[in-house]
């Protein structure tokens, strides 16, 4: 069995986990502020880039849940660089291993203080 | 704008300043955005006080009463605020860069985006977790507690506070990913570059960013 490791602070650990590494039955709402600001080029994004606009906005809101600047997320999604779509991609990716078994567990490790 | 003889009765020294409060419960003292130039304030009531925008920079505020005041945007850089009564307090935007908030209470204090590079919080009633002081957090609504031992200090109770917002842990932890056997190297890399790329963005902010390593279940279990 294979292992990927990452090491973080719990707040961003624990998040990350819960948005990307587990199967979302009930679709992961982004924040108001998230959805008031960038709803419109999310969904806009969405069609022209094919990727799901789920993980566009879990993305968005990701970023936005963890001190990403307000200049960089505008610029991500202003400057449709492919960046953003990508991330999004990278989303689908983890969700489509879940699902298929490829990634077996989860586990959030303490490594104390 | 600030009450000029609100400023002007702070000249008359600290004792005086608590004297006419007491004599005024009532008033609310109105200081914002002022330049006050008397830096000796120790143990001055100034509780409840709009002070937003004030700049107190390098002020001896030490045992301060600044419950419930409204310190928004305040400039409070190297101020010695050691021992005040700050809870309830609204820090919002405030600059702390350097202050000395030992052994303040700051219980529900509100600290979203202030600036607490090198502010010394040891001993303060801040939160209730740890926090990683080893690293810079200062960014845009984002809250930075800087200390230059790189210790984790230990606050108690700020449930109500903002802080929760900003970019601090309770600790660190570990993320495992256990993937099947045998697992496609084309599954891996595009795992791992996912991993990677999304973790990445916001790894600046994270403390103390990602440590990525793949092998055999069992290894580096040490931790």
């Amino acid at each position: 069995m294979n292992r990927i490791s990452f090491k973080g602070s719990s707040a961003v650990i624990v998040d990350f986990a819960e948005r990307f590494l587990e199967t979302h039955v009930i679709r992961i709402e982004p924040s108001e502020e998230v959805r008031e600001i960038y709803g419109r080029e999310l969904e806009s994004l969405a069609r022209s880039a094919h990727v799901e606009l789920r993980h566009l906005e879990n993305v968005m809101d990701f970023l936005h849940e963890h001190g990403a600047p307000r200049a960089e997320l505008d610029e991500l999604v202003e400057a449709r660089s492919g960046e953003l779509a990508d991330l999004a991609r990278d989303a689908a990716v983890l969700e489509r291993y879940l699902i298929d078994g490829t990634i077996l567990d989860v586990m959030i490790l303490d490594d104390g203080a | 704008m600030s009450d000029l003889s609100h400023i002007e009765a702070l000249r008359d020294g600290v004792a005086a300043w608590n004297v006419w409060r007491r004599m005024n419960p009532g008033l609310i003292p109105d200081l914002s955005g002022s330049n006050i130039k008397v830096r000796g304030l120790s143990g001055i009531d100034l509780s409840g006080a709009d002070m937003r925008g004030v700049m107190l920079a390098g002020a001896d505020l030490s045992g301060a009463l600044l419950r419930g005041a409204d310190l928004t945007g305040a400039d409070l850089m190297e101020a010695d605020l050691s021992g005040a009564d700050l809870s309830g307090a609204d820090l919002t935007g405030a600059n702390l860069m350097g202050a000395d908030l030992s052994g303040a209470d700051l219980t529900g204090a509100g600290l979203d985006g202030a600036i607490l590079y090198r502010a010394d919080l040891e001993g303060s009633e801040c939160v209730s977790r740890h926090l990683w002081l080893n690293q810079i957090i200062d960014f845009a609504n984002g809250l930075g507690c800087v200390d230059g031992e790189g210790e984790a200090f230990v606050f108690d109770d700020m449930e109500d506070s903002t802080v929760e917002s900003s970019f601090m842990s309770t600790r660190m932890l570990r993320l495992e990913v256990e993937l099947s056997d045998p697992v496609p190297a084309k599954a891996i890399y595009e795992i791992l570059g996912a991993l990677n790329r999304l973790y990445g963005m916001v790894a600046d902010q994270d403390l103390p960013g990602p440590i990525i390593r793949i092998g055999p279940s069992g290894e580096g279990d040490g931790g």
